[in-house]
């Protein structure tokens, strides 16, 4: 495998974009299919992150290229503190709207450490407010009608810790 | 290009991951917002404590939580009987601060365990009670019922609302603690012992009585031996009515509520026991000492001379060691109970000799009781010469002054231990 092979990804609005494959890597969606599939030739479609918002995770792989690999989804340290690191801090500062992008195309492409400051970004703007501040805040009108609810419910049933 | 995203739009999983980095106090706030979470919240967050308390703690202090008690409450794999550790339990905290929702969502839970704690305030126990499904006879921490917790913390009102609830068992049946009548009595809640005793009259399914009068409890002490003990007269009063009442009932070591009564020299109860005509005056414990023992060793003039007086008493009764009352006397020191006991001699008792081969004589010139000593020549003497007539003189003036109701001994007055400069 070539150290610093380049991919192409395609952003959902059909933008291409090169990444090395090491900074690619960071996605574990990518790692896994790029594992799976052997090497890519032609650019890979990101269907559900649009251009701006895949430069920015892109950004983020590349600055964290060398951290070590995520341990597993049973990271305690994070749940127990809300710390984010001063470059993620800054790369954070964005407006919501790309802020919930990047936490899903986090999510997305699996990218533990991006999803991770994403949430803590969203926390720390909850902690300390009132339910009626954070609505205000997030510019909440409503929870979810009940049928939303219902769905929410049936798709969690497999999920409750018993 | 989706559309504008807000927090409200990430799916369910991604606010569980928001969720994640959230202490119990902001979970709750953010929960409020989207109370549907609580019908997916992972159990583990649930119980997440911080220095205060869990989520349930924090939800129980804010009304705004109501819709998520209907969510997640109801969920049975969320422990609703944690024991928070310094803070009163969830049901007991929503109670508190009337946060019905929660209180109403806890009571349906099946497993929710309901302690005595706090059992005093009867808003609470109203409450509790008005469910007919509750569990009045619930108990935790070794065998202490409801009712039990409110007894012995003198909860009159809780009691009462407790009696009145159907299903009560008031003497849980292999309970190893004290019936709610000993502890009322042991406390000397007066009211209590008063809507408990009563109930004796009563069976329960089994014709089973619902209070025992003379249940007993710690090494064996019935209500009337705890109310002695603790000098409470009007409870032991009152016990004595009941016509169930065995007044001659011994704890463990033989003792009866006489026995203690003399112990201590308490005229009042002794006064009050001594009129039963059942009672057994010469009662022995396990070391054969009778009440009279007991008060003589204490240097209890008036409590002695009141049993004394009783015609049913053996002044001279022997214990373990072969001791009598006379020989207790001279160890106590009381010169005004050995001339008492001393003038109930007829038959050479004072001469009696305990398991050492000392008598009352012995005692005195060991110890160096020179005032008794006198006194026991004189009477000698006086037996010898024909002269003496059993009456009973005051020995020094200050001594005559009677004490009313609690005998506190002589001792400090004319005990003999401290008279050696008088020769």
């Amino acid at each position: 495998m070539a150290a610093n092979q380049t991919l192409t990804f395609q952003s959902s609005d059909g933008v291409d974009i090169s990444v090395d494959r090491d900074v690619a890597e960071r996605s574990l969606l990518i790692k896994n299919m790029l594992e799976d599939l052997g090497d890519a030739h032609e650019a890979i479609p990101i269907p559900n992150v649009n251009e701006a918002v895949l430069k920015k995770v892109i950004e983020w792989c590349s600055y964290h290229k060398n951290d070590p690999p995520s341990t597993g989804d049973d990271d305690d340290s994070r749940r127990k503190t809300t710390d984010i690191d001063e470059w993620d801090q800054k790369f954070m500062q964005v407006d919501q709207e790309m802020l919930f992008e990047i936490i899903l195309a986090a999510n997305y492409l699996d990218i533990k450490g991006l999803l991770d400051v994403g949430c803590k970004t969203v926390a720390n703007m909850i902690k300390g407010k009132s339910p009626e501040e954070i609505r205000k805040t997030f510019n909440i009108q409503n929870d979810f009608t009940p049928e939303e609810e219902d769905q929410i419910r049936r798709e969690n049933e497999w999920a409750e810790d018993r | 290009m989706t559309n504008s995203r807000t927090l409200s739009q990430l799916p369910s999983e991604l606010l569980l991951e928001i969720a994640e980095c959230l202490e119990p106090h902001d979970l709750l706030s953010f929960m409020i917002v989207f109370p549907s979470l609580a019908y997916i919240m992972p159990r583990r967050l649930v119980a997440n404590e911080d220095r205060i308390g869990a989520l349930l703690h924090y939800m129980a202090n804010d009304h705004g939580s109501a819709e998520i008690c209907r969510r997640l409450i109801p969920r049975m794999e969320i422990d609703v009987n944690a024991t928070p550790r310094y803070t009163d339990s969830y049901l007991e905290s929503a109670i508190l601060n009337q946060h019905d929702v929660m209180v109403d969502a806890l009571l349906a839970r099946p497993d929710i365990k309901i302690n005595g704690y706090k059992a005093d305030r009867s808003v609470f126990l109203k409450k509790l009670l008005a469910r007919n499904d509750i569990k009045v006879n619930a108990h935790k921490r070794r065998d202490m019922t409801v009712l039990a917790h409110a007894t012995m913390h003198g909860y009159t009102e809780a009691v009462r609302l407790l009696l009145e609830a159907p299903g009560i068992v008031i003497e849980p049946e292999g309970s190893t603690f004290a019936t709610p009548l000993t502890l009322a009595a042991d406390a000397g809640y007066y009211d209590i012992v008063k809507l408990l005793l009563p109930l004796a009259h009563h069976t329960d399914a089994t014709g089973a009585p619902l209070v025992d009068v003379n249940a007993q409890s710690w090494r064996g002490k019935t209500a009337l031996i705890r109310a002695t003990l603790n000098r409470h007269t009007n409870v032991v009063q009152l016990l004595m009515k009941h016509d169930q009442l065995h007044v001659n009932a011994r704890d463990d070591n033989g003792r009866s509520a006489l026995s203690y009564a003399a112990e201590v020299g308490h005229l009042a109860i002794m006064r009050r026991l001594l009129a039963r005509p059942d009672i057994n005056m010469n009662e022995r414990d396990i070391h054969r000492r009778t009440p009279l023992s007991y008060a003589a060793s204490g240097g209890f003039f008036a409590a002695c001379k009141m049993l004394v007086e009783h015609p049913d008493t053996e002044p001279h009764a022997v214990d373990a060691t072969q001791r009598t009352p006379l020989t207790h006397s001279v160890l106590s020191g009381s010169v005004k109970v050995f001339r008492l006991l001393l003038s109930q001699c007829t038959e050479r008792e004072e001469d009696l000799k305990d398991h050492t081969g000392r008598g009352a004589w012995h005692y005195a010139n060991a110890m160096k009781r020179t005032k008794l000593m006198k006194i026991f020549m004189a009477f000698k003497s006086d037996k010898y010469f024909g002269r003496y007539t059993g009456e009973i003189e005051d020995f020094d003036s200050e001594d005559s002054e009677e004490i009313e109701d609690i005998d506190d001994g002589d001792d400090g007055h004319d005990s003999d231990v401290m008279d050696e400069g008088e020769d």
